[in-house]
């Protein structure tokens, strides 16, 4: 397997198969995404008990599994770039952090969205709603370390521990819904244990999650190869693309 | 179809504000992001020919200089 994977470490090989993978994600995206909205917003029953604001569910729960799966694939970068010195990763902490952070937004203002109409206010400094909001801090921190170095390599090292330190708070937001009386409900997908849901709610936000996810991975594909081309400025193989944009 | 008419799926059984509101906001995010995710190789691109540019023309620079020097060393010596 490692001879396998090693020709990917290559910034130029891992650069073009990043842009050979973006179509096929946007591809996929976009299919699943209109299927899945179609079916959660309009052919998905209500609730009987929230009636028709069910139907946030199917951008809130994909983006808050999304934001902490990402918080996580980040971490791990993290670890690689800490223990085997991988540049690569460096870049992939980077290109994960702002897409991250933005499924984390979505989560909390589609949260909110709903909280208003269910619970009778936009917010409140529940246990599961502070820790996700300090996900959304810990992506700000990692954008905004990342982009205080001028030299990027110099950064990297405090970037990847800091990546790797938040990750205490996954298991804080996944068990703040056991651990503390919240508002916020208990889990009804993400657990070891067939979901606790109807199958024309549960088929519906696979679909949109998946969605999400190949969207996700399309964006990261793109600022990936991006900080990829940033921290290899100086290789010909760059100035060659980027002479050969000039037109 | 959970809907009888359009009407009845814009307004959502009185909460259409709530639900539109949600994807609404999660559409502008992620076209934001999607415009800024896809423009990053060409942003970083830009940066990376416009460095190069600014270091031919400071090499164009030093060159002329050196000869400019050269040429007035030798009127001098003349």
């Amino acid at each position: 397997m490692w001879k396998w994977l090693h020709p990917y470490a290559n910034p130029e090989v891992a650069y073009q198969f990043t842009g050979k993978l973006i179509p096929w994600f946007n591809g996929i995206a976009f299919i699943l995404l209109s299927i899945g909205l179609f079916l959660g917003l309009a052919y998905s029953p209500a609730d009987y008990q929230q009636g028709e604001t069910v139907r946030i569910f199917y951008i809130h729960v994909p983006a808050a599994i999304l934001s902490m799966g990402l918080y996580f694939a980040m971490a791990i970068a993290g670890l690689s770039a800490l223990v085997w010195q991988l540049k690569l990763a460096h870049a992939a902490i980077a290109a994960i952090a702002p897409v991250g952070a933005a499924f984390t937004a979505i989560a909390l203002i589609t949260g909110a969205a709903w909280g208003k109409p269910m619970w009778g206010t936009w917010w409140i400094w529940d246990a599961r709603l502070t820790s996700e909001l300090i996900l959304l801090f810990l992506y700000f921190g990692v954008i905004a370390l990342g982009n205080a170095f001028e030299d990027k390599s110099q950064g990297a090292k405090a970037v990847s521990v800091l990546a790797l330190v938040g990750v205490v708070n996954l298991p804080i937001i996944h068990y703040s819904v056991e651990w503390w009386n919240t508002l916020h409900q208990g889990a009804t997908v993400t657990k070891f244990a067939a979901p606790s849901m109807a199958m024309s709610m549960y088929i519906p936000f696979v679909i949109c999650f998946f969605g999400c996810a190949f969207l996700a991975g399309s964006l990261i594909c793109k600022r990936f190869q991006g900080q990829v081309l940033a921290r290899n400025s100086l290789r010909p193989w760059v100035k060659q693309l980027a002479l050969a944009e000039d037109n | 179809m959970a809907f009888e008419s359009f009407t009845d799926f814009i307004t959502m059984g009185k909460h259409g504000f709530y639900i539109w509101l949600s994807y609404g906001s999660a559409l502008i995010i992620l076209l934001v992001m999607g415009f800024n995710s896809f423009r990053q190789p060409k942003i970083q691109l830009d940066k990376i020919r416009q460095r190069m540019h600014r270091e031919q023309q400071l090499k164009a620079y030093q060159q002329k200089k050196a000869e400019q020097r050269s040429q007035s060393h030798s009127g001098e010596a003349v």
